[in-house]
């Protein structure tokens, strides 16, 4: 990801959000979204969610790719957010046996990487409530 | 009604880490060795689709199949690439089928290919990465492994299923592929041998994962008249479907893992007049362990939430119930993740024409392919039947 790339879409990684279908209700994961799945409609409202949510189910990644190397084993969940909706989370760096299913999290913002020039990356992460 | 597209010859290359070979011998190898099996020459081919991943990526090469119809000598027949993550080569033959059933084309070279080893684990993993949301999931470290994980556990906590219940499908994979000449890990293993292997992304270990591949299928397929003139073996695809899911691995829950299948292959059985009982042969697609249980319950061969006890039964071994990748699945064979998807046509046709390599299934007349792809994006189904 660009330096440039990154000016553009910052503000979408900052903000936990999701979207929510004007016609249906249907709530979607937070990342740009242009159609409902559940009903097709196109008239999506962007929806900020409060960063509240619950574990589900857990998971380690041991093999990153190359610019997580170094982080390696580091957590991932999939959680359930206050509003409902399930999405996978990256968990802050935590002693791996520290969580649990029905755990209460929460969003926060953290570094996610650091580029080959040294420009950091910030976006959401969820550490425990 | 069935459709009834002639499979007249298949090649396929060795499956590895092959550092002396380069992606367009690997695929030029393949493609020749097919239309050889075929016993046709290159003039004769009127349509070239070459079924490649991530070449940009992995290996700084654009343009694939204007550049393997070059070195095929193909040139000025039509060529073209497809490219739909590791379901590449399943919608590539995918395209074929529909240029010759359109009448447009008699003839179509399929070549599958993938060059991997050129770069590092990590590079790869993150080309591979970049086949689900690049901007968002995995900006944030989300790789296949751990998509896939989450399902996992999903399904061992609803089902009852153990580590070690997956670890059968690594067990009965590897068995098979130590016999498959062509397979990347040709070794046995047991499942405290599995079990005791490093997590991936748990509860997923090492051997119930799949590795990194260089190689390259092809498949020379045909009219039904062409077929019938031919003193090839009568093997035809019968049916075909392709269904789609989401690009996204943090919505790829276990029901649409399930669903992903369920939908082409159940379309592909009604279009070749087939139910799941007849088939003697499956090729189904399984990255990961707990792929092939997902994708044998949407198959039709066990009611879902209970694969794992086929497996475990040992009811998908070679003179099984249901026998399931006795090539050894991507698990074993390897994973070439343009070249999975022909590879699966190429290992599931030769059972059935008695030219495969590895252990073989008695006597099959009926086989099916299931080749998914992406965090579960899509899946590409065949149905094929051995005539007289």
């Amino acid at each position: 990801m660009s330096v440039i790339e990154y000016r553009r879409t910052a503000i979408e990684k900052m903000f936990l959000h999701g979207y929510t279908c004007n016609e249906c209700g249907v709530l979607h994961p937070f990342w740009e979204s242009y159609t409902c799945g559940a009903c097709g409609s196109s008239n999506l409202t962007k929806t900020f969610l409060s960063g509240k949510a619950k574990i589900s189910h857990i998971g380690v990644a041991y093999y990153p790719p190359t610019e997580f190397k170094g982080e390696e084993p580091y957590l991932l969940a999939e959680i359930i957010t206050e509003e409902g909706l399930r999405t996978s989370a990256r968990m802050v760096k935590m002693p791996l046996d520290t969580l649990q299913v029905d755990d209460e999290i929460k969003s926060t913002i953290r570094r996610v990487k650091v580029g080959d020039e040294g420009e950091i990356y910030y976006g959401i992460k969820f550490d425990k409530a | 009604m069935p459709i009834k597209i002639g499979v007249l010859g298949t090649g396929k290359t060795k499956h590895g880490i092959l550092y002396d070979r380069s992606l367009r011998d690997l695929m030029v190898e393949a493609g020749r060795k097919a239309m050889q099996d075929a016993q046709i020459d290159p003039k004769d081919i009127d349509l070239l689709v070459v079924g490649n991943a991530a070449s940009i990526g992995f290996n700084s090469e654009n343009n694939l199949s204007a550049m393997i119809g070059d070195h095929l000598g193909l040139v000025p027949k039509p060529n073209v690439r497809c490219e739909a993550a590791c379901g590449t080569g399943g919608w590539a033959a995918h395209i074929a089928t529909l240029g010759i059933l359109s009448g447009l084309y008699k003839t179509a070279l399929v070549i599958g290919g993938e060059k991997m080893s050129d770069v590092t684990t990590d590079v790869g993993t993150s080309i591979i990465a970049q086949a689900a949301d690049a901007k968002t999931e995995y900006f944030g470290g989300h790789t296949f492994p751990s998509g896939v994980a989450m399902y996992a556990t999903r399904y061992m906590s609803r089902f009852g299923a153990t580590e070690a219940d997956l670890a059968h499908v690594a067990v009965k994979n590897h068995y098979y592929g130590s016999k498959n000449p062509d397979a990347q890990l040709r070794f046995e293993c047991t499942i405290e041998e599995v079990l005791k292997s490093p997590y991936v992304a748990k509860p997923l270990h090492l051997l119930e994962v799949c590795p990194m591949t260089d190689a390259a299928s092809a498949v020379v397929l045909c009219s039904e008249d062409v077929m019938k003139a031919s003193n090839r073996p009568q093997i035809y695809m019968t049916g075909t479907a392709v269904g789609s899911g989401t690009y996204y691995n943090t919505c790829d829950q276990l029901e649409d893992n399930w669903a992903l299948v369920k939908g082409p292959v159940d379309q592909a059985y009604a279009m070749a007049g087939v139910k799941p009982d007849q088939i003697n042969i499956a090729e189904i697609y399984n990255a990961f362990s707990i792929q092939e249980i997902l994708g044998l319950e949407a198959a039709g061969f066990a009611p879902y939430g209970e694969g794992w006890k086929l497996v475990a039964e040992g009811q998908t071994h070679h003179d099984g119930r249901i026998p399931i990748n006795i090539s050894g699945g991507v698990l074993s064979k390897g994973h070439p993740l343009g070249a999975t998807g022909t590879s699966e046509i190429v290992d599931v046709v030769q059972q059935l024409n008695g030219t495969f390599a590895g252990v073989k299934v008695k006597d099959p007349e009926f086989g099916v392919s299931v080749n998914r792809g992406g965090p579960g994006s899509v899946c590409v189904c065949y149905v094929y039947q051995r005539m007289s």
